[in-house]
């Protein structure tokens, strides 16, 4: 059990989110970054799909009311237990009153802004609609469905190994995954590139994007170049004479789906965003590469990359099979 | 606005069966049937056993019929 001393800047309840409800609004929700997410759970002893803590940048403070295994795993956040920095990726010992700190830091200097803290057991909150994900733009689920505030009390679940096996535990550090201020984001075209010029097409694999302060759990902003479209189709014509061309009748939108609002501003959709869309989508990001831009902070670059649907469906396969149990060591380091 | 309802449309609770199988009461292509209250006080006493409300659900088949009729109404 844990009290929350400082929210930080936002902490909130994810498990791997609450998939199937896009067609009556309901996002998908869960971790911005599953990977960290799940190799945390593996690390504590937890199902991979287990419910954490998502912490984003600095200021959370937690203090343990009870003796617990944890581990901190996504961004290196520069975390602290009792002033003394907490290895990443690892299992870590609490004993009742220790201090789990994330400081304030030069955000510039981070690499990735959202870091997972997983416990042994669980974190104990409602399921709801099938998970424990805390759904922000609904504001339900998780904890009480908002983000954390100073005073909660976080309840644990029971641990599923005893605490003698969690120990030392950690991930090899060849199989830990690269952060950076520079991202590569591979993506399909569509479903909407017939709508944009050959060039603008180009233009949006060849240019380094930056990203936007608009950048949040519901999708990232990118700033660049504006598109261009082709002439639009008599049939959006008939329908709306004086729309923008980046106007299509509203549909449904896929997680990481990159739309174009107005031509410009590439926005990528998070795992809180929208269930539906009036807005052209030039690509769509690989299943494989979405925590990438759940990791994506203002400032930071990404390049888009093209990939055919054969070799997305690949890539999402073998970074599923990335992590085996002989991954997880026990001897310390 | 015309009028409110004291039941539920979306319940992500799903206490009430009627939300058994989705949060959302509604599916494209129902159709629904608006009752009047008698006034505040039935308003109040349902909205007060709303999770046992018995909302009455009927399967039906599309017709366009159906379509004139409620039009012509």
């Amino acid at each position: 059990m844990f009290e929350v001393i400082h929210p930080g800047i936002m902490t909130t309840v994810q498990d791997l989110g609450r998939p199937g409800y896009s067609s009556v609004g309901i996002p998908l929700s869960g971790a911005a970054d599953t990977f960290s997410l799940k190799v945390g759970n593996l690390l504590v002893g937890n199902h991979p799909g287990g419910a954490g803590l998502e912490i984003l940048l600095y200021g959370l403070q937690l203090a343990a009311l009870k003796k617990t295994i944890i581990s901190v795993t996504g961004a290196d956040l520069g975390p602290t237990l009792n002033k003394e920095k907490i290895p990443m990726w690892r299992t870590i010992e609490i004993e009742k009153g220790d201090v789990i700190s994330f400081p304030s830091v030069k955000t510039s200097s981070l690499k990735g802004c959202r870091a997972y803290l997983t416990v042994a057991g669980g974190i104990d909150v409602p399921v709801i609609l099938g998970s424990k994900s805390t759904c922000l733009p609904g504001n339900f689920g998780g904890f009480k469905g908002r983000a954390l505030k100073k005073g909660d009390r976080i309840e644990v679940g029971n641990s599923l190994l005893p605490f003698s096996e969690l120990r030392n535990r950690r991930l090899s550090e060849i199989k830990r995954p690269h952060f950076d201020d520079q991202w590569e984001v591979r993506v399909i075209l569509g479903p909407h590139d017939h709508l944009f010029t050959n060039e603008s097409i180009e233009m949006f694999f060849s240019q380094a994007w930056r990203v936007s302060y608009k950048a949040s759990r519901f999708g990232v902003r990118y700033i660049g170049p504006k598109f261009n479209f082709k002439p639009r189709p008599s049939h959006q014509v008939k329908r709306d004479p004086k729309g923008d061309p980046s106007n299509i009748p509203s549909q449904g939108v896929p997680l990481g789906a990159i739309e174009i609002a107005g031509g410009e501003e590439p926005i990528a959709i998070g795992v809180d965003g929208p269930s539906s869309t009036g807005y052209a989508m030039i690509a769509t990001i690989i299943s494989a590469d979405v925590w990438k831009i759940g990791q994506s902070k203002p400032d930071d670059l990404t390049s888009f990359r093209r990939v055919e649907i054969d070799e997305a469906y690949q890539i999402l396969i073998d970074s599923e099979a990335w992590i085996k149990t002989e991954d997880i060591l026990t001897q310390a380091q | 606005m015309v009028g409110r309802t004291p039941l539920l449309i979306f319940d992500i609770n799903q206490k009430n069966s009627a939300f058994r199988d989705s949060p959302a009461l509604f599916k494209p292509g129902d159709r629904i049937r608006l009752i009047p209250l008698s006034g505040e006080k039935e308003y109040l006493q349902i909205e007060q056993h709303v999770d046992s409300y018995p909302y009455e659900i009927e399967e039906g088949m599309y017709s366009e019929n159906w379509i004139k009729e409620a039009m012509s109404v």
